[in-house]
């Protein structure tokens, strides 16, 4: 799933698999988000190389249809849906984690446009990206989530410097992306200048409500499955069903949210919720898996997805969100209601 | 077996953990504890030995000191005084050589050039058997394990003894076991704690919302969840040490602590990862060379999952629990 590959993007966007719950006036297919859901899972069942065009799919082209204007829809849609426009997310800094209203990005009005600078931190594939949707403070307001606006910026700007994090698993995925003065013409804003803070709050529902969260793992349950099948052991029996009844909620919960999405909702808290029981998931398959394995034996397949799985799952209750930031979005939520 | 007073165990303690820190190579090491007095301060109190292997897990030092506590069992079966290292079983999860008899392969903890022999554990029909195999008939070079913990200086080696050249273990291998697994819990006391330590700086020093993370109830609460558990493997450790249990209960013991200690790996590092954030997430942090420790220090001399099914079998077919814990 981690994978990118910009030849099978290209393939899936030319089956119109990319944008096809986009509006047909947007060149989209005008499916419903029940019917992407549909194919979003099969490929990562499959565990696909999506990465290429994931994030353009799942919410840059969202907002860009929802608060884009004419112009950015004319010449970023087609784009994503042929897999030509790869997009990074600029929004997590050094000092600004959870608290993603403390960033310093600042971007100031220049002639025809803003000039862009500061840094941005664990931003997964800038190096590889076209384009990246920055979020960055254009007035200084009493409340800090206020006088933020959203920007798409060209990878190719002078003034951007991207520099390698290396994980655990000693791979390149995230990076430094510093904007030293970057110009970003007028156009390239997404909504509304300042009202950025809840144009990005729908923005993260998009993302933390992605199928990924549940089904990164699904080629390692696969192989538990396969390994289980060949020896007989009642305790990996009945863990690979405890695990299967928490698939049925939260293929449940995905199927609740792509229907919210359909009435064009946000629904910030059951993405959160998504989010939160998905990870943890995806963290148990990998535990269980190490067990299965061990005592039903598996193959160099099964051992390699396991290895690759184990150096991923430590990053997911973190990444787009920590677990303890979708715990609070659901606390809030519910003691309001 | 006497026990050394509080005062007595805190200054060597903080003498332990200054070698360790210091950074020395392992013949210095070696020198370091041995100037201590160490010899005459496990006499006074075994269990001190603990100490040792705690502030190597602290300072995630690499060294074969485990090849001591094993060595101090199986020596007296050998001939000769040749400098020697153990070969530690690993293809079954239990830490027990296989019936493969003449095949010796598993781990040994670090370099064999200041060594003669290798010290292989098997299993044949007369039970297990201990032999030697001397380096310079080594066919094939050992293989420094760098795929998982890249700090750990471990070779695989493959060590085949040659038939004859081994002696019935009796129980001087379940012995060398329970020590091991006794030294094996105290250095991942020492993995975890040292995570737990970094895990509380960072918690303290990085603040979001205007506040450190560590004032945040959540935090505290998996911090919190993370410190009992050393706890418990602490109190277990020091149990796993009491006069009071006879040899069969000494082995029970270190089985059970051995099952916890990898328990408490998990439970500890799944946490202080977390609060680490994305800092975890990298090689920039320290935090993933105490992942990678605990977890192969639990591979060693038996696996914490297949020992505790090992437990729970002989607990069903009707083997008695052993009375661990005098109440």
């Amino acid at each position: 799933m981690r994978g990118f590959d910009p030849n099978f993007s290209r393939t899936i966007g030319e089956r119109g698999w990319i944008g096809m719950s986009w509006p047909t006036s947007h060149g989209g297919g005008g499916r419903s988000n029940v019917e992407r859901l549909v194919v979003t899972e099969e490929l990562l069942r499959a565990g696909a190389p999506v990465s290429a065009h994931w994030t353009a799919d799942r919410q840059i082209g969202p907002s860009i249809i929802r608060l884009g204007s004419s112009e950015l829809q004319r010449e970023f849609l087609p784009k994503i849906r042929r897999a030509e426009a790869v997009f990074c997310v600029g929004l997590s800094e050094p000092d600004a984690g959870s608290d993603l209203a403390a960033l310093r990005t600042s971007a100031r009005p220049v002639d025809g446009g803003w000039e862009i600078t500061g840094n941005k931190a664990w931003t997964t594939s800038a190096h590889l990206s076209t384009h990246a949707y920055v979020l960055a403070r254009t007035s200084k307001e009493e409340r800090k989530q206020a006088g933020l606006t959203e920007f798409i910026v060209d990878m190719d700007t002078p003034g951007i410097t991207v520099r390698p994090i290396i994980d655990l698993s000693g791979e390149h995925h995230f990076n430094e992306v510093f904007f030293d003065g970057v110009f970003v013409p007028d156009g390239r804003v997404l909504g509304v200048v300042g009202n950025g803070w809840s144009q990005a709050t729908d923005h993260l529902a998009f993302e933390r409500g992605g199928v990924e969260r549940f089904l990164s793992t699904y080629p390692v349950l696969v192989a538990m499955i396969a390994a289980a099948r060949s020896a007989k052991d009642r305790a990996s029996t009945e863990r690979i069903g405890a695990l299967a009844a928490r698939l049925v909620v939260l293929r449940r919960l995905a199927f609740d949210l792509a229907g919210a999405l359909d009435s064009d909702q946000a629904p910030a808290l059951l993405a959160a919720t998504l989010k939160l029981l998905g990870t943890q998931f995806e963290a148990d398959v990998v535990a269980e898996a190490r067990y299965v394995f061990d005592v039903c034996g598996t193959d160099d397949l099964g051992r390699d997805l396991l290895l690759e799985a184990s150096a991923v799952v430590p990053t997911v209750s973190l990444r787009g969100g920590a677990s303890e930031i979708m715990r609070t979005v659901i606390a809030r939520a519910e003691s309001v209601a | 077996m006497t026990l050394l007073d509080d005062e007595t165990r805190m200054a060597v303690r903080e003498s332990v953990n200054e070698i360790f820190t210091r950074g020395t190579g392992v013949g210095d090491l070696r020198s370091a504890i041995r100037d201590l007095g160490w010899r005459e301060i496990v006499d006074i109190d075994a269990s001190a030995s603990s100490i040792l292997f705690e502030a190597q897990g602290r300072a995630l030092a690499a060294s074969s000191l485990l090849d001591d506590v094993v060595l101090e069992h199986l020596d007296p079966l050998l001939d000769g005084n040749a400098r020697r290292t153990v070969l530690y079983p690993v293809d079954l999860s239990d830490g027990e050589p296989s019936r493969d008899q003449a095949v010796g392969k598993g781990i040994v903890l670090g370099p064999v050039d200041n060594v003669d022999e290798i010290v292989v554990v098997t299993r044949g029909d007369r039970g297990v058997m201990i032999g030697t195999v001397k380096v310079s008939d080594l066919k094939a070079a050992p293989v420094t394990l760098t795929a998982f913990d890249r700090g750990s200086g471990w070779l695989a080696v493959h060590a085949p003894v040659e038939a004859g050249r081994s002696v019935a273990a009796g129980d001087a291998w379940p012995a060398a076991i329970a020590a091991g697994r006794r030294a094996i819990a105290a250095e991942m006391v020492g993995v975890c704690q040292q995570a737990l330590n970094v895990a509380v700086a960072h918690t303290s020093a990085r603040e979001q919302y205007g506040r450190p993370l560590a004032s945040f109830q959540s935090v505290r609460h998996t911090l919190s969840e993370a410190h009992a558990a050393i706890e418990s493997l602490r109190v277990l450790l020091e149990a796993a040490w009491a006069d009071s249990l006879s040899d069969h209960e000494a082995r029970s013991a270190a089985t059970v602590l051995k099952i916890r200690a990898g328990d408490v790996q998990a439970i500890v590092m799944r946490r202080t990862v977390q609060v680490l954030g994305a800092m975890g997430m990298t090689l920039e942090s320290d935090m993933h060379r105490f992942v990678t420790r605990a977890a192969v220090l639990d591979q060693l001399l038996g696996g914490y999952r297949q020992l505790a099914e090992e437990l729970g079998c002989d607990l069903l077919s009707g083997v008695p629990a052993s009375r661990l814990v005098a109440i």
